[in-house]
């Protein structure tokens, strides 16, 4: 067995309540690595074609990755792996936090969740024994709640807890999965996954690490990044948390408003990094032996409300969506919603992106105040989106319709409200505008997972005087900077690369603000490092390369197998749409300009015109039984 | 506006600078008294 793994992966059959452990070997940790591609290994294996997703027959995989627990930045990493509830295609969802490296001590490297459990429970895991609890006390509850009463039930105040909040037990489609209680699994529902299996949470308490092969080379990478941090692009985030970029997106006309409107908020000032910073910021809070500490903790009152430490603070993503989107300019109030999703369990990217779509059909008079319960759901009404929130979380009012998502409202809606639906593959776009980052708009409409702004490098770092960069970007073949606001050949060459090597990041399951390819704390060259000195394997750029190309080609797979196609990799009609006001006025993404990249990338992915994997690739990458699980 | 981002020593990290509320692409411009600089470093909300 490798360094740096436990080598066991533990089963759990909910339907049954039997757990199992099996102890994969060598050739498949090599191979697959961890995080989203072991996750998408067991869901391709064991979730049969067409399951539902809300149904026993989905596969939830819980996985770690090679460094999980190890003294360096960036590594305290968990995937959520399963199929989707939002969107039917594959989920998958990263988050940090305690819990990752607490559970590689608790013994295993991915929990593998099938069936459904006949009433509520949790799975408890300690030091290599799991069992299977009663949570039928817990059901209901909000997330903090919950933490504090499993640590209460076992005794333990250093047990770490993952679970769904209340809307996941809801199935509200885009919930969360929390730990920590401020920490998401945000996207793609998986939260509703676990919530329909009756698991509430999966709690863990481990003592013994698994050995690293090269202690003094990995203590060496670790002083390095400790030493160099504030030369570093990601020391932004240790001052401002992700928030640092909300003053550059307003800049450039790239902050979405008003439901993508515009790439402009004339009121974005007191949502800015450095406004937190200066008013409600409490503390920097940190994942498990990270020096970045780009975690948020505000504590602040909103209407009479308290915002409480305990629920962490909002990321650039939240700030945007419940912000800008929504055309309010409240910190209190953004961050009460926040506190609301981490409570609930609630994807704040969709979430918001949900509420500003329906507040967008409000004002064009598509819904109306019989819809919604006599609330003037108007953009700028912080009390309305603060009301929708608790709606969403509790699945009640207009708030049980939302929180199917804005893709199924939309539809249901009709054709004028779909024109406003700002999803791929009903997933809700992030806060990054395709019309200034063309590459990444690109990614949106291929990405299995739907539209996902850590998927690939963002435009800006591929695109004018970036000296600082350059020799990191050539670690991956990236050698010619591009015209900015260009989608060349070129361009799209960067996009692939840089996607490839982010599902590597997904895969070996690291923090993609601490390794990367341009701003981040470490290069990708370093990360080679880093996985060698854990694992002892003498590892290159080239074979952790593949294993990225791997896993997106599984989720592929899987996309193709329920049903997936060419005419899915699309982008809304907004974006289509001149953005009014502001340095990104009149700028548009088109549908040719799409149909065009996509040619290239499928053909340089060396998939079929179609977008699927030929079989000649799949075997390329050594999953071959993948091509016989889709029948190619 | 090159000099300024010189002594700072972070010429080769910044993505955008704006004079008075304006983007300034031309990094040659020269600074006048009273000017307002805004630097922004490129990075990646999450």
């Amino acid at each position: 067995m490798p360094y740096g793994y436990t080598g066991k992966i533990l089963h759990v059959d909910l339907s049954t309540g039997n757990i199992e452990v099996e102890e994969p070997g060598e050739g498949f940790y090599r191979k697959y690595m961890g995080g989203s591609a072991v996750g998408l290994y067991y869901v391709l294996k064991l979730m049969p074609p067409g399951a539902d997703a809300l149904g026993p027959e989905n596969v939830l995989v819980l996985s770690l990755g090679i460094a999980t627990g190890a003294a360096i930045s960036g590594q305290s990493r968990v995937t959520a792996t399963a199929k989707s509830p939002l969107t039917n295609a594959i989920g998958d969802a990263q988050a940090g936090g305690f819990w990752p490296a607490e559970a590689k001590g608790a013994g295993y490297d991915a929990v593998v969740c099938t069936g459904k459990a006949e009433k509520p429970v949790y799975l408890w895991i300690q030091d290599g024994q799991a069992e299977l609890r009663d949570a039928s006390h817990l059901w209901g509850k909000v997330t903090g709640e919950v933490e504090a009463a499993i640590r209460e039930e076992l005794g333990d105040d250093k047990i770490q807890v993952l679970q769904c909040g209340p809307g996941g037990e809801n199935l509200v489609r885009f919930a969360c999965i929390i730990n920590m209680s401020n920490r998401a699994n945000g996207r793609t529902g998986m939260g509703a996954v676990m919530g329909a299996k009756n698991l509430k949470a999966v709690a863990v308490r481990g003592h013994e690490r698994p050995e690293v092969a090269d202690r003094k080379a990995l203590a060496a990478l670790a002083r390095w990044g400790a030493q160099n941090l504030e030369e570093s692009g990601v020391y932004g985030m240790t001052l401002n948390g992700t928030a640092d970029v909300f003053g550059f997106q307003n800049e450039v006309g790239g902050l979405p408003t008003r439901n993508w409107e515009s790439g402009s908020f004339d009121d974005y000032e007191p949502l800015t990094g450095t406004v937190m910073t200066d008013t409600i910021l409490k503390e920097r809070d940190t994942c498990y032996a990270c020096v970045v500490r780009c975690k948020r903790v505000v504590e602040t009152e909103w209407q009479g409300h308290k915002v409480e430490p305990l629920y962490g603070g909002p990321e650039y993503e939240t700030l945007a969506t419940f912000g800008s989107y929504c055309g309010i300019g409240d910190l209190d109030g953004v961050s009460y919603a926040n506190q609301l999703c981490n409570m609930y369990g609630l994807d704040t990217i969709s979430c918001g992106a949900t509420i500003a779509f329906a507040m967008d059909c409000f004002e064009q008079g598509l819904i109306t105040t019989e819809d919604t319960g006599g609330v003037e759901l108007r953009f700028g009404n912080v009390e309305a989106m603060v009301r929708m929130v608790e709606q969403i979380g509790r699945r009640e009012g207009f708030g049980d319709l939302l929180a199917e998502g804005t893709g199924r409202l939309a539809k249901r809606l009709g054709p004028e409200a779909e024109e406003l639906a700002v999803v791929v593959k009903n997933h809700d776009l992030p806060a990054h505008m395709p019309e200034v980052k063309r590459s990444l708009g690109l990614i949106y409409a291929v990405n299995p997972f739907g539209a996902d702004h850590q998927s690939s490098e963002h435009d800006p770092a591929y695109e004018g005087d970036f000296e600082f960069y350059q020799e990191r970007m050539a670690q991956l073949d990236l050698l010619e900077q591009q015209p900015e606001f260009s989608l060349s050949p070129e361009k799209i060459r960067f996009a692939l690369y840089t996607e490839q090597f982010y599902s590597l990041l997904d895969s070996i399951n690291v923090c993609q603000f601490v390794y990367g390819p341009s701003w981040h704390l470490y290069s990708p060259n370093q990360l080679v490092e880093m996985a060698s000195a854990v694992t002892g394997w003498d590892l290159s750029l080239w074979e952790l390369m593949k294993v990225g190309e791997r896993r997106l080609n599984m989720m592929r797979a899987f996309n193709t197998r329920e049903g997936f196609g060419r005419e899915d990799d699309s982008l809304p009609p907004k974006v289509a749409k001149p953005k009014v006001g502001g340095p990104s006025d009149g700028m548009t993404f088109g549908t040719e300009e799409l149909e065009q990249a996509k040619d290239l990338y499928y053909a340089m992915s060396g998939w079929d015109p179609e977008g699927v994997p030929t079989r000649a690739k799949l075997e390329e990458l050594g999953i071959d039984w993948v091509a016989e699980a889709i029948g190619r | 506006m090159a000099q300024l981002l010189d002594r700072l020593q972070i010429s080769g990290r910044v993505q955008l600078v704006s004079v008075n509320g304006d983007p300034e692409p031309d990094r040659q411009r020269v600074l006048e008294e009273g000017d307002s600089v805004r630097i922004f470093p490129f990075v990646v909300g999450g």
